[in-house]
């Protein structure tokens, strides 16, 4: 059984380094041009050469996203930025576009692999890419297990799956509604999600229903149930999505897609509501399998504006951990208070439950309440724990 | 520049043929997305006769998005299409590019995604594909529409005329809802009598569900008369889409456009918005779209 690559975003360094820390086997970033995420983006070439040499310490990889439609207009600079990540050793660029495939074919050796942006939903197009010379599709997420399955079948081509994360409910790469709707470019990173707003639906002048808004929101895509089976199908690039989300969102989904998977590969007996458990702690928006089974229903769209928050909370990342008198210092991130109880969730060890004693500020002083973003606090944890490590409030 | 544009039935030919029309194009729903009309095999090669007797030429359009089960359904049609001898075939997926090749039609392909012909070095990729032409993408400036063009080799088109689709998706987004609400969904599928109000905006997005999924568009179908006589002097192919209209609409749409050089083009529009009762507007035209700043 090949195990596949665990694939996980990451939107800055310190995200970076917990999705490798969790478990990822390569993380891919945007960095400030030709990405869709150019705007957010913390990574500047020194930054990413940084994260790069961070990665390959672990012997773990870095893509960079090149994935912008571009125009006439946004070309500048195009040739020495790739050669500029070729110099730092990025592992691959994810494009789009011909004019940036392209360039990187035939003015660098980077390792090029086409985005979902191109929506390829067919072998035949994945073979034309190969032509091209990229080394790997990242396919669209409208395909079920049977089509991967027939891809996988009629190409040698690595295949790259996203797993889990936010959907576009269109064709991605095929949509203009942010461009039409706000004058904002969604192939250039300018989308404004207006695919997850309100709507009413008229035939002529009369509304068909006016029960509940029109809506064609996406539940975001969870696949616990499926990956036994990509694993089975050989896919190559199990892939996570969210460069925008939390590191705690990033290591919860991480770890528990590393543990499947490694279980699968280990052919350990998988106790999957455990794995459904735990990744619903990093759940913000209701999940779904989204194509996994064939053709979406209604199971697969968000059709109020409720979304279920995680019960569990993030307060604190672990910075450090003194072994002699069991007190950890951590980094406030929600509001906790001495008497609750929480769980660590570590890369190294499973959820461990603790119940908060004293709270202590960097000084020694005693706190009634921890409620200022980042600061570091002391808190007493009877179990060794470790940098990265992360304390969730929990209700017992 | 050849005036293209869809039509609603084998009628239209005659008709639009005397009105100017250099290009028709026709498709079928198993194969083409957001036709006007679906047509068989046996009425496209009927059509194909008749056009190719008046001197005129024949596009198919085969944009639907291909999934790995259509393979073998599209090679034969494009079979099909290679074997009736038609002009031009329009694609939107990469793959009936790999397809056409394969049975040596490449030559005829015409590569309309909708949205990701947007620089100069398209038109150059898919010259060196051998194909026969492609069409720049919707969200276009006309001063970008003239710079791709500038060094063409291969022939290069635009959407200048109709509705533009905006949105397409996979999931039958229409009856999801209708189901969830309890309501019959049979009636409001391949139905061009839907739009979508976004709950701040006035705007009425026309929405159709049909085999390949939902599809909306723009409120106002876009027009460019104003701006003809310049993308004349750069284009090849000038479409005219004519869906949510119809026939009668098309052939004075075709017409005016025939004959817009000869015509005060602010009042060919004018005069189009008060006939039909539709505003118009010019797209992207003059719109550029922000990306990093907003």
């Amino acid at each position: 059984m090949k195990k596949p690559e665990l694939l996980a975003p990451a939107g800055d360094l310190e995200k970076l380094k917990i999705a490798l820390i969790y478990g990822a086997d390569a993380v891919y970033i945007g960095g400030k041009k030709f990405s869709l995420r150019a705007r957010a983006s913390n990574f500047e070439i020194k930054d990413i050469k940084e994260a790069v040499e961070f990665a390959h310490s672990l012997n773990k990889k870095v893509y960079i996203t090149t994935n912008i439609i571009p125009h006439n207009d946004n070309l500048e600079g195009l040739v020495e930025y790739l050669q500029d990540l070729e110099k730092i050793n990025v592992d691959a660029i994810i494009c789009a576009s011909p004019v940036i495939i392209d360039t990187a074919l035939n003015n660098t050796n980077l390792e090029v692999h086409i985005s979902t942006q191109t929506s390829t939903t067919n072998y035949e197009t994945i073979n034309f890419f190969k032509e091209l010379g990229a080394k790997r599709v990242v396919l669209a997420r409208e395909l079920s297990k049977t089509e991967l399955g027939l891809m996988k079948d009629n190409t040698d081509m690595d295949l790259e799956v996203f797993i889990h994360g936010g959907m576009c409910v269109s064709y991605s790469g095929r949509c203009t509604l942010s461009n039409n709707m706000t004058d904002r470019d969604a192939n250039r990173g300018g989308c404004a999600h207006s695919c997850r707003w309100n709507y009413q639906l008229f035939e002529n002048d009369h509304e068909v229903t006016s029960e509940i808004p029109f809506s064609m929101s996406s539940k975001d895509l969870q696949t616990v149930k499926h990956i036994s089976d990509l694993i089975d199908l050989g896919i190559d690039s199990l892939k996570i999505e969210g460069r925008m989300k939390s590191i705690h969102y990033i290591a919860t989904v991480v770890k528990t897609y590393r543990t499947l998977i490694d279980d699968i590969c280990d052919e350990v007996d998988i106790d999957l509501p455990k794995y459904l458990l735990e990744i619903k702690k990093a759940e913000n928006r209701l999940t779904s399998h989204g194509f996994m089974e064939g053709i979406t229903s209604i199971e697969q769209q968000l059709y109020n504006m409720r979304s279920e928050n995680p019960t569990q909370e993030f307060i604190g990342l672990v910075k450090d951990y003194n072994e002699e008198t069991f007190i950890a210092t951590i980094e406030q991130r929600n509001k906790f208070n001495p008497g609750d109880y929480a769980e660590i969730t570590s890369p190294n060890f499973e959820n461990m439950k603790f119940k908060i004693d004293k709270i202590m500020d960097e000084d020694g002083n005693e706190l009634e309440t921890a409620r200022h973003p980042k600061q570091l606090l002391k808190i007493f944890i009877p179990f060794k724990v470790n940098e990265f490590d992360m304390v969730r409030k929990i209700k017992l | 520049m050849l005036l293209a544009a869809t039509i609603y039935s084998l009628e239209d030919i005659n008709k639009f043929n005397d009105s100017g029309l250099d290009i028709f194009i026709l498709g079928n729903k198993d194969f083409g997305n957001r036709l006007v009309s679906s047509f068989s095999e046996e009425e496209i090669k009927e059509a194909k006769l008749l056009i190719h007797s008046l001197n005129k030429q024949i596009y198919i359009n085969v944009n639907l998005i291909m999934h790995n089960e259509q393979i073998e359904s599209v090679t034969n049609y494009l079979t099909f299409l290679k074997e009736i001898d038609v002009d031009g075939i329009i694609y939107g997926d990469i793959g009936i590019y790999m397809l056409a090749k394969n049975i040596g039609i490449n030559k005829l392909m015409i590569y309309n995604p909708e949205t990701l012909n947007t620089n100069s070095y398209d038109q150059t990729f898919w010259a060196n594909k051998e194909i026969l032409g492609i069409v720049i993408s919707k969200e276009i400036t006309i001063e970008d529409i003239i710079k791709i063009s500038e060094n063409k080799t291969i022939l290069t088109g635009i959407v200048g005329h109709g509705y533009l689709n905006m949105f397409h998706s996979r999931r039958p987004l229409i009856k999801n809802f209708l189901t969830f609400n309890d309501v019959e969904s049979e009636p409001f599928i391949d139905n061009h009598n839907l739009t979508l109000v976004e709950e701040i905006r006035d705007e009425k997005y026309p929405v159709i569900e049909d085999n390949q999924g939902t599809h909306i568009f723009r409120d106002k179908p876009m027009h460019s008369f104003s701006e003809f006589d310049k993308l004349k002097q750069a284009i090849d192919i000038f479409i005219i889409d004519g869906i949510f209209k119809d026939s009668d609409y098309l052939n004075d749409v075709i017409k005016d456009y025939y004959l817009c050089n000869k015509k005060d083009k602010v009042k060919l529009k004018d005069k189009l918005v008060k006939k039909y009762e539709t505003d118009h507007d010019t797209g992207f035209l003059y719109k550029k779209t922000v990306y990093d700043k907003y």
